[in-house]
């Protein structure tokens, strides 16, 4: 089933002679359960497609469907229960809550939400993320790529239909970058999740089943890992 | 106060109490009724939610969105159960085709042989010819029969949290001989065997399928180095190799079907290896991630989870 599908997306800011075309009409459909990686350099109009994708910003035209709803057809408040409730966010620099500790920081959302907790399953992505013995520390006391862990569980926990994840590993050593992606795959694989990274290094979207290349705001590329070749 | 005002009072305020009894009745009737409809959709294969019920703040809004997860859940495990199992069956039917070319072209080899006129060059062309396409279709033979042991494999996968040192030792001599006939040496760094969550045989499997790509495109007397990194979670074994190296376009590549790198032609290979060696890492949990630069070797990391617990989901 597609989780998320756009339609001739377009995105422009300002006019005339100055316009720029940060999405010039992207067709791109995702299958629930990928971890697709968008490979593009600074200025390909990947981070735009991010903020389009997650509903944070409202496109020129074009659609974007999530879990079979048009986004762009919801009022604000709407969008906002929509997005809480259907999309998770992994960003570059994590974003914890400093004044929680690591289990008060991935059961945030939830809380907000006013949704009961299914402790049993929160400690299942605990577990599989090795954070189970510092679910009591603060984010200061913990690694780089420790707290990048905990903002996966945080996205996992919340069971969105999509997690968006914004060069994830931007602020990691080679080492833990790895680590990390790999672990983002498991977890995506065994949760059920579909998983959509943004990111200018190719080399890291090795671990990824979909590879899309984005430039100058449109998909210049698009295969499935593991299958036979099929290029544009 | 009179009453008949009395009476009339309380005749109102019952009036007002059976109202809104019905009204709330009628509000849970309308939401259960709907809870049904998307439960019977569920069941027809129907996903669409046109009524934007499950974006509200009210308590039914929430219970309908956690029931459309269980529902996505439910559904996507299933899909993704035949997915795995897909993908080998298509490629051992992938393989059983590519059977026909050679067969054939033997056919034809014999047919042409079978001419008396011919001259012994000819002759010796079209036998050598034929024997090409045999060895083909051995080597596919071969791989097909991994290739339905490995979709045997996926469906009980037998991992453990096991050492690794046998299973380094049991790729590493596979690949002795091969390695001699260039001179290559295999040089493997000296550590205390530990526990990774793995199948000994398979993971072996996918070790060789890199050892030999590395000696195959390295050059002689050259030198195989494999190494081990523990991290947090993972634990990767390094095989790096001072070969041609892999162009940074070609890295996602390499690990598809049947592909073969720009530069391997006059090598022997049928681009393979790396894929069934994914497909294995995949099973357990691993992966494997490659680095490398033209005409400075390829380093191709293998991880491995240091622990795996299974659980309920």
């Amino acid at each position: 089933m597609k989780i998320l599908e756009t339609k001739d997306l377009k995105k422009y800011y300002g006019s005339g002679e100055t316009q720029v075309k940060a999405l010039d009409g992207v067709n791109l459909s995702i299958e629930e359960g990928e971890f697709a990686a968008v490979v593009g350099t600074s200025g390909s109009g990947k981070s735009t497609l991010l903020h389009m994708l997650g509903g944070l910003d409202y496109a020129t035209s074009g659609t974007v469907t999530v879990a079979g709803k048009q986004i762009f057809d919801l009022n604000e408040n709407e969008l906002t229960i929509f997005r809480r409730r259907k999309i998770g966010f992994i960003f570059q620099n994590y974003n914890l809550v400093p004044i929680l500790n690591v289990y008060e920081n991935i059961v945030l959302p939830l809380e907000l939400d006013g949704r009961n907790i299914d402790k049993a399953f929160v400690m299942d992505i605990v577990q599989m993320l090795g954070l189970k013995d510092k679910l009591e520390n603060l984010p200061n006391q913990l690694s780089g790529g420790q707290q990048q862990r905990v903002a996966i569980a945080r996205a996992l926990a919340a069971k969105p239909a999509i997690v968006l994840a914004d060069e994830p590993t931007g602020n990691l050593d080679s080492k833990t970058t790895q680590e990390v992606l790999g672990l983002l795959k498991l977890t995506g694989e065994q949760f059920h999740q579909t998983i959509v990274m943004i990111t200018h290094n190719e080399a890291l979207a090795q671990l990824c089943n979909r590879v899309i290349h984005i430039e100058d705001g449109r998909i210049i590329n698009d295969y499935l890992q593991g299958g036979v070749i099929d290029e544009k | 106060m009179s009453d008949k005002t009395i009476i009339l009072i309380l005749c109102i305020l019952l009036a007002i109490c059976l109202a809104a009894l019905i009204v709330t009745v009628a509000y849970f009737l309308y939401q259960w009724k709907h809870l049904d409809i998307i439960l019977e959709n569920y069941l027809k294969k129907d996903f669409k939610d046109t009524a934007n019920q499950d974006i509200y703040e009210t308590r039914e809004s929430k219970v309908l969105s956690q029931l459309y997860q269980i529902l996505d859940t439910a559904d996507f495990k299933q899909k993704r159960a035949i997915g795995e199992k897909n993908q080998v069956m298509e490629l051992i039917s992938d393989l059983s085709h590519q059977l026909k070319t050679p067969l054939a072209n033997i056919v034809m080899d014999m047919e042409l042989l079978q001419d008396d006129t011919l001259e012994r060059k000819t002759q010796k062309e079209f036998l050598e010819h034929a024997k090409s396409q045999a060895d083909k279709m051995q080597w596919l033979m071969k791989n097909l029969l991994k290739a339905s042991r490995l979709e045997n494999g996926i469906i009980n996968f037998d991992a453990a949290n096991t050492g690794i040192k046998e299973t380094i030792a049991k790729a590493v001599s596979a690949v002795y001989a091969q390695a001699a006939e260039k001179q290559i040496q295999i040089s493997v760094e000296k550590f205390t065997d530990f526990p990774l969550y793995h199948n000994v045989k398979w993971t072996a499997e996918a070790l060789t399928n890199i050892l030999e790509n590395a000696i195959k495109y390295s050059p002689e007397k050259s030198c195989v180095q494999i190494n081990i990194s523990v991290m947090d979670m993972y634990s990767c074994i390094i095989i790096s190799d001072e070969g041609i190296g892999i162009p940074e376009n070609e890295y996602n590549r390499i690990f598809q079907r049947f592909y073969r790198g720009k530069n391997t032609e006059h090598q022997d290979g049928n681009g393979l290896g790396l894929y069934l060696a994914q497909l294995i890492l995949q099973c357990e949990k691993g992966y494997i991630t490659v680095s490398s630069q033209i005409g400075h070797g390829s380093k191709f990391s293998v991880f491995l989870l240091n622990n795996y617990f299974t659980n309920p989901t």
